[in-house]
């Protein structure tokens, strides 16, 4: 038997289907609800990431929290050695005072996006985004602990540029991080910093945004600064 | 707007629903079973619809969750197929009654179950190497292999069910 004579075999098989039992109406209603569960799935994990950062934001605002234990908030410090350029585009120590840090457990999502979230534990973190048809997600994970990259240093990972250009991560891998700065597009955004509960060896960050200005190549042309909690630079990218 | 989209919907439905019930049935083998999952794979459709019908292909998804359903419901322990040695009293056919499947559908049973996706998206469905490997998550390379694997096991069958006499089925490269 040839292939065409298979294709032929398919074409000509006669199906004897009995009646129709699929209810459109139930699965119309079905798909309501797991659409309304999706959203408030999302909306929940996008509010207890804003719950998380603001009470981690609201313990280090200098006298209300009365405490340094897991500040995250740095004075960025103006840098003698700064060129003009970077100091007109470098973000005010009023508006840049601190990195928001979501600890993490293993498997918690942070969202990102609605449809899109962060996952960290020891060993690695994992961004997940739903493509734009929905069907299915695009994962991109980046190891924090293979020694691939070096301690002390920052690296970036966009998320698919053609289906979510305005989602930035990356990671640095130190636990000395009180602010990561994102600057692109002419403009400079706080990173959220997520942080896995326990030991880490390194942090993931992101931001959401203008970011992409060439795709597919979301991280091209930002440039990322670490700050530690002094406010003194750790590191920049591009160095 | 929310509607016109379930309008859409239905109108969708209503023109796709007999080849989603047929692509399900040649995967899993039962009637039922196939109206079950496709009405599952409509709801799921239904609540990413205007994600879905805005990228263009709603047939795509449509497919692929079909069939992913299908898969994904042989693999429970307790929906696993049980071989007997007899077959046990039935109450009725899976069909309506009218005579025994068609010899196709007996053979692609003895094919495994990823195998006989892969051959009822490429040979019922007419779907390329390209969008199968898409419809089912996988490599083209690998569903080249499983469509071959799928063709002997399924040349075996009909030979042995006395549709063929001695076929040499291959998979083109």
């Amino acid at each position: 038997m040839s292939e065409q004579q298979l294709q032929d075999l398919f074409r000509g098989t006669q199906l004897r289907p009995p009646a129709d039992r699929i209810d459109v109406d139930a699965a119309v209603r079905r798909g309501r609800r797991r659409r309304r569960t999706r959203r408030a799935a999302a909306l929940s994990g996008v509010l207890g990431a804003m719950v998380v950062a603001g009470s981690v934001g609201y313990a280090v605002l200098p006298g209300v929290g009365g405490s340094d234990v897991g500040t995250r908030t740095a004075q960025p410090a103006r840098s003698s050695s700064a060129t003009t350029a970077e100091s007109t585009q470098a973000p005010s120590p009023e508006t840049l005072r601190r990195s928001p840090v979501v600890v993490a457990k293993p498997g918690q999502k942070v969202f990102v996006t609605p449809d899109s979230y962060l996952t960290i534990n020891g060993q690695q973190y994992c961004l997940r985004a739903y493509e734009v048809d929905g069907t299915a997600m695009a994962v991109t994970c980046k190891s924090l602990s293979d020694g691939n990259q070096p301690k002390g240093t920052v690296s970036t990972q966009g998320a698919s540029a053609v289906h979510h250009p305005e989602i930035f991560t990356g990671v640095y891998t130190g636990t000395d991080a009180g602010l990561i700065t994102v600057t692109a597009a002419g403009s400079t955004k706080v990173a959220t910093i997520v942080e896995p509960a326990g030991a880490a060896s390194g942090v993931a960050f992101f931001t959401t945004g203008p970011t992409a200005t060439t795709p597919p190549h979301p991280t091209s042309g930002v440039r990322v600064t670490v700050y530690d909690r002094s406010g003194h630079v750790l590191v920049k990218l591009p160095g | 707007m929310r509607g016109q989209d379930e309008e859409a919907f239905r109108t969708w439905v209503s023109a796709r629903r007999s080849s989603l019930r047929a692509t399900a049935y040649l995967v899993c083998g039962d009637w039922y079973l196939a109206d079950d999952l496709v009405q599952e794979a409509l709801a799921r459709l239904f609540s990413v619809w205007g994600k879905v019908a805005a990228a263009g292909d709603p047939e795509a998804y449509a497919r692929r969750t079909v069939v992913n359903l299908c898969l994904d419901h042989r693999r429970r322990p307790s929906r696993r197929e049980v071989p007997h040695e007899t077959l046990p009293d039935r109450a009725a056919a899976d069909h309506d009654g009218d005579g025994e499947d068609p010899v196709l559908v007996r053979a692609l049973a003895e094919v495994p179950r990823g195998q006989r996706a892969v051959l009822v998206l490429r040979y019922w469905e007419d779907l390329s190497i390209e969008q199968t490997a898409a419809a089912l998550s996988t490599s083209t390379g690998n569903v080249k292999s499983q469509a071959s694997r799928g063709l002997v096991t399924l040349r075996a069958a009909l030979a042995r069910l006395g549709a063929i006499d001695m076929p040499v089925l291959t998979e083109e490269p």
